[in-house]
Protein backbone atom coordinates (compact mmCIF):
# COMPACT_ATOMS: atom_id res chain seq x y z
CA UNK A 1 0.00 0.00 0.00
CA UNK A 2 1.30 3.45 -0.91
CA UNK A 3 0.30 6.75 0.65
CA UNK A 4 0.65 10.10 -1.09
CA UNK A 5 0.24 13.23 1.00
CA UNK A 6 -0.24 16.21 -1.27
CA UNK A 7 -0.58 19.88 -0.37
CA UNK A 8 -3.61 21.69 -1.72
CA UNK A 9 -2.74 24.13 -4.48
CA UNK A 10 -3.18 27.66 -3.11
CA UNK A 11 -4.08 30.30 -5.64
CA UNK A 12 -4.19 34.01 -4.88
CA UNK A 13 -7.01 35.72 -6.74
CA UNK A 14 -7.37 39.47 -7.25
CA UNK A 15 -10.33 41.41 -5.89
CA UNK A 16 -13.65 41.16 -7.70
CA UNK A 17 -17.02 42.78 -6.86
CA UNK A 18 -18.02 39.58 -5.06
CA UNK A 19 -14.73 39.35 -3.18
CA UNK A 20 -13.53 42.97 -2.79
CA UNK A 21 -10.56 41.98 -0.61
CA UNK A 22 -9.29 39.31 -2.97
CA UNK A 23 -9.11 35.74 -1.83
CA UNK A 24 -7.04 32.63 -1.60
CA UNK A 25 -8.46 29.50 -3.19
CA UNK A 26 -7.40 25.99 -2.19
CA UNK A 27 -7.89 23.16 -4.66
CA UNK A 28 -6.91 19.48 -4.63
CA UNK A 29 -4.83 19.52 -7.80
CA UNK A 30 -2.15 17.11 -8.99
CA UNK A 31 0.64 17.54 -11.49
CA UNK A 32 0.76 14.33 -13.51
CA UNK A 33 1.38 13.01 -17.00
CA UNK A 34 -0.81 11.22 -19.51
CA UNK A 35 0.90 8.53 -21.54
CA UNK A 36 -0.01 6.49 -24.59
CA UNK A 37 2.91 4.25 -25.45
CA UNK A 38 5.95 6.48 -25.90
CA UNK A 39 3.84 9.65 -26.17
CA UNK A 40 3.46 11.77 -23.07
CA UNK A 41 1.76 14.99 -21.99
CA UNK A 42 2.14 16.58 -18.54
CA UNK A 43 -0.69 18.64 -17.10
CA UNK A 44 -2.59 19.67 -13.99
CA UNK A 45 -5.68 17.75 -12.89
CA UNK A 46 -8.24 18.41 -10.17
CA UNK A 47 -9.22 15.53 -7.89
CA UNK A 48 -12.97 15.90 -8.46
CA UNK A 49 -15.38 13.68 -6.56
CA UNK A 50 -18.21 15.15 -8.65
CA UNK A 51 -16.81 13.84 -11.91
CA UNK A 52 -18.00 10.39 -12.99
CA UNK A 53 -14.93 9.74 -15.15
CA UNK A 54 -11.51 11.23 -15.73
CA UNK A 55 -11.85 14.00 -18.27
CA UNK A 56 -9.32 16.04 -20.26
CA UNK A 57 -9.32 18.65 -23.03
CA UNK A 58 -10.01 17.23 -26.48
CA UNK A 59 -6.79 18.75 -27.84
CA UNK A 60 -4.75 16.47 -25.55
CA UNK A 61 -5.58 13.55 -27.87
CA UNK A 62 -3.38 14.63 -30.76
CA UNK A 63 -0.04 14.87 -28.90
CA UNK A 64 -0.87 11.55 -27.25
CA UNK A 65 -1.37 9.92 -30.65
CA UNK A 66 -5.06 9.26 -30.00
CA UNK A 67 -7.52 9.70 -32.86
CA UNK A 68 -10.91 11.18 -31.90
CA UNK A 69 -12.37 10.04 -35.22
CA UNK A 70 -12.08 6.38 -34.21
CA UNK A 71 -12.68 6.82 -30.47
CA UNK A 72 -16.13 5.96 -29.08
CA UNK A 73 -18.25 8.98 -28.18
CA UNK A 74 -20.60 9.68 -25.30
CA UNK A 75 -21.99 12.96 -24.02
CA UNK A 76 -21.01 14.72 -20.81
CA UNK A 77 -22.55 17.60 -18.91
CA UNK A 78 -21.25 20.06 -16.36
CA UNK A 79 -21.78 23.52 -14.97
CA UNK A 80 -23.07 25.69 -17.80
CA UNK A 81 -22.99 22.96 -20.42
CA UNK A 82 -24.84 19.82 -21.40
CA UNK A 83 -24.62 17.06 -24.00
CA UNK A 84 -21.00 17.77 -24.92
CA UNK A 85 -19.66 15.05 -27.25
CA UNK A 86 -16.76 13.39 -25.47
CA UNK A 87 -14.32 10.91 -26.98
CA UNK A 88 -13.20 8.01 -24.79
CA UNK A 89 -9.92 6.14 -24.87
CA UNK A 90 -7.58 4.22 -22.60
CA UNK A 91 -4.68 6.31 -21.39
CA UNK A 92 -2.06 5.79 -18.70
CA UNK A 93 -1.88 8.21 -15.78
CA UNK A 94 1.68 8.64 -14.52
CA UNK A 95 1.79 9.90 -10.92
CA UNK A 96 5.52 9.36 -10.62
CA UNK A 97 5.85 6.30 -8.43
CA UNK A 98 2.53 4.91 -9.65
CA UNK A 99 1.16 4.42 -13.15
CA UNK A 100 -2.18 2.95 -14.16
CA UNK A 101 -4.48 2.92 -17.15
CA UNK A 102 -7.87 4.62 -17.11
CA UNK A 103 -10.69 4.84 -19.63
CA UNK A 104 -10.84 8.62 -19.90
CA UNK A 105 -12.91 11.15 -21.79
CA UNK A 106 -11.52 13.94 -23.97
CA UNK A 107 -13.94 16.79 -24.35
CA UNK A 108 -14.14 20.19 -26.08
CA UNK A 109 -15.89 21.30 -22.89
CA UNK A 110 -12.53 21.10 -21.08
CA UNK A 111 -10.62 23.18 -23.65
CA UNK A 112 -11.09 26.55 -21.98
CA UNK A 113 -9.71 25.17 -18.70
CA UNK A 114 -6.65 23.39 -20.05
CA UNK A 115 -6.61 20.93 -17.16
CA UNK A 116 -8.00 17.51 -16.36
CA UNK A 117 -10.54 16.15 -13.90
CA UNK A 118 -9.83 12.95 -11.96
CA UNK A 119 -13.20 11.32 -11.36
CA UNK A 120 -14.82 8.36 -9.66
CA UNK A 121 -14.26 5.71 -12.32
CA UNK A 122 -10.56 5.23 -12.99
CA UNK A 123 -9.24 7.38 -10.14
CA UNK A 124 -11.33 7.33 -6.95
CA UNK A 125 -11.85 3.59 -7.37
CA UNK A 126 -8.09 3.10 -6.93
CA UNK A 127 -7.57 5.15 -3.77
CA UNK A 128 -9.02 5.90 -0.39
CA UNK A 129 -8.95 9.70 -0.56
CA UNK A 130 -9.02 12.04 2.42
CA UNK A 131 -9.58 15.76 1.92
CA UNK A 132 -8.19 17.69 4.90
CA UNK A 133 -9.01 21.23 3.84
CA UNK A 134 -8.25 22.79 7.23
CA UNK A 135 -4.73 21.40 7.17
CA UNK A 136 -4.26 22.17 3.47
CA UNK A 137 -3.62 18.55 2.62
CA UNK A 138 -5.23 15.68 0.76
CA UNK A 139 -4.13 12.08 1.01
CA UNK A 140 -4.26 9.34 -1.62
CA UNK A 141 -3.98 5.84 -0.21
CA UNK A 142 -3.90 2.88 -2.57
CA UNK A 143 -6.23 -0.02 -1.77
CA UNK B 1 5.44 15.43 -9.78
CA UNK B 2 2.10 15.66 -7.91
CA UNK B 3 2.37 18.94 -5.95
CA UNK B 4 1.17 22.07 -7.70
CA UNK B 5 2.61 25.53 -7.14
CA UNK B 6 0.70 28.80 -7.37
CA UNK B 7 1.58 29.83 -10.92
CA UNK B 8 -0.81 32.77 -11.08
CA UNK B 9 2.05 35.32 -11.01
CA UNK B 10 3.83 33.48 -13.83
CA UNK B 11 0.69 33.71 -15.94
CA UNK B 12 -0.13 37.32 -15.07
CA UNK B 13 1.34 38.88 -18.24
CA UNK B 14 0.37 36.15 -20.69
CA UNK B 15 -2.63 36.74 -23.00
CA UNK B 16 -5.94 35.42 -21.75
CA UNK B 17 -6.81 32.07 -23.24
CA UNK B 18 -3.24 31.22 -24.26
CA UNK B 19 -1.79 27.75 -23.78
CA UNK B 20 1.33 27.79 -21.64
CA UNK B 21 4.28 25.41 -21.31
CA UNK B 22 5.86 25.48 -17.87
CA UNK B 23 9.20 24.11 -16.71
CA UNK B 24 9.11 20.84 -14.77
CA UNK B 25 9.79 22.72 -11.53
CA UNK B 26 6.83 25.07 -12.29
CA UNK B 27 9.08 28.11 -11.76
CA UNK B 28 9.37 29.30 -15.36
CA UNK B 29 7.24 29.85 -18.45
CA UNK B 30 8.97 28.21 -21.41
CA UNK B 31 6.51 29.26 -24.09
CA UNK B 32 2.96 30.32 -24.77
CA UNK B 33 0.80 30.22 -27.89
CA UNK B 34 -2.85 30.35 -29.01
CA UNK B 35 -3.09 26.57 -29.36
CA UNK B 36 -1.65 23.49 -27.73
CA UNK B 37 0.26 22.21 -30.76
CA UNK B 38 2.12 25.49 -31.14
CA UNK B 39 3.08 25.71 -27.50
CA UNK B 40 4.38 22.14 -27.51
CA UNK B 41 6.47 22.86 -30.61
CA UNK B 42 7.85 26.06 -29.09
CA UNK B 43 8.74 24.20 -25.91
CA UNK B 44 10.47 21.46 -27.90
CA UNK B 45 12.42 24.11 -29.83
CA UNK B 46 13.48 25.56 -26.46
CA UNK B 47 14.80 22.16 -25.39
CA UNK B 48 11.95 21.00 -23.13
CA UNK B 49 10.19 17.94 -24.54
CA UNK B 50 7.93 17.32 -21.55
CA UNK B 51 6.66 20.65 -20.21
CA UNK B 52 3.63 20.97 -17.98
CA UNK B 53 0.87 22.47 -20.10
CA UNK B 54 -2.03 24.53 -18.90
CA UNK B 55 -4.14 27.42 -20.08
CA UNK B 56 -4.50 31.02 -18.94
CA UNK B 57 -8.09 31.66 -17.89
CA UNK B 58 -10.19 33.69 -20.29
CA UNK B 59 -11.05 37.29 -19.45
CA UNK B 60 -13.65 37.50 -16.74
CA UNK B 61 -12.51 34.25 -15.15
CA UNK B 62 -10.45 35.28 -12.16
CA UNK B 63 -9.72 31.79 -10.94
CA UNK B 64 -6.81 29.72 -12.14
CA UNK B 65 -8.66 26.50 -12.63
CA UNK B 66 -12.41 25.93 -12.47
Amino acid sequence: MAIYKVAYAEIQVAATPAFPNGRSIRRPVLSLALQNGARRLSCYSVVDSGADYCLFPLSFMQPLGLNPLISPVDTTSGVGSSSIPTHFSNVTLDLGLLQFTVYAGFSPGMEHLGIGLLGQVGFFERFRITFDYANKLFVLETH
Amino acid sequence: MLEVKDISKLLANIPKGAWVALSRDQDRVIAYAPDLQQVLQKSKDAGENDPIVTRVPEAGTPTLFL
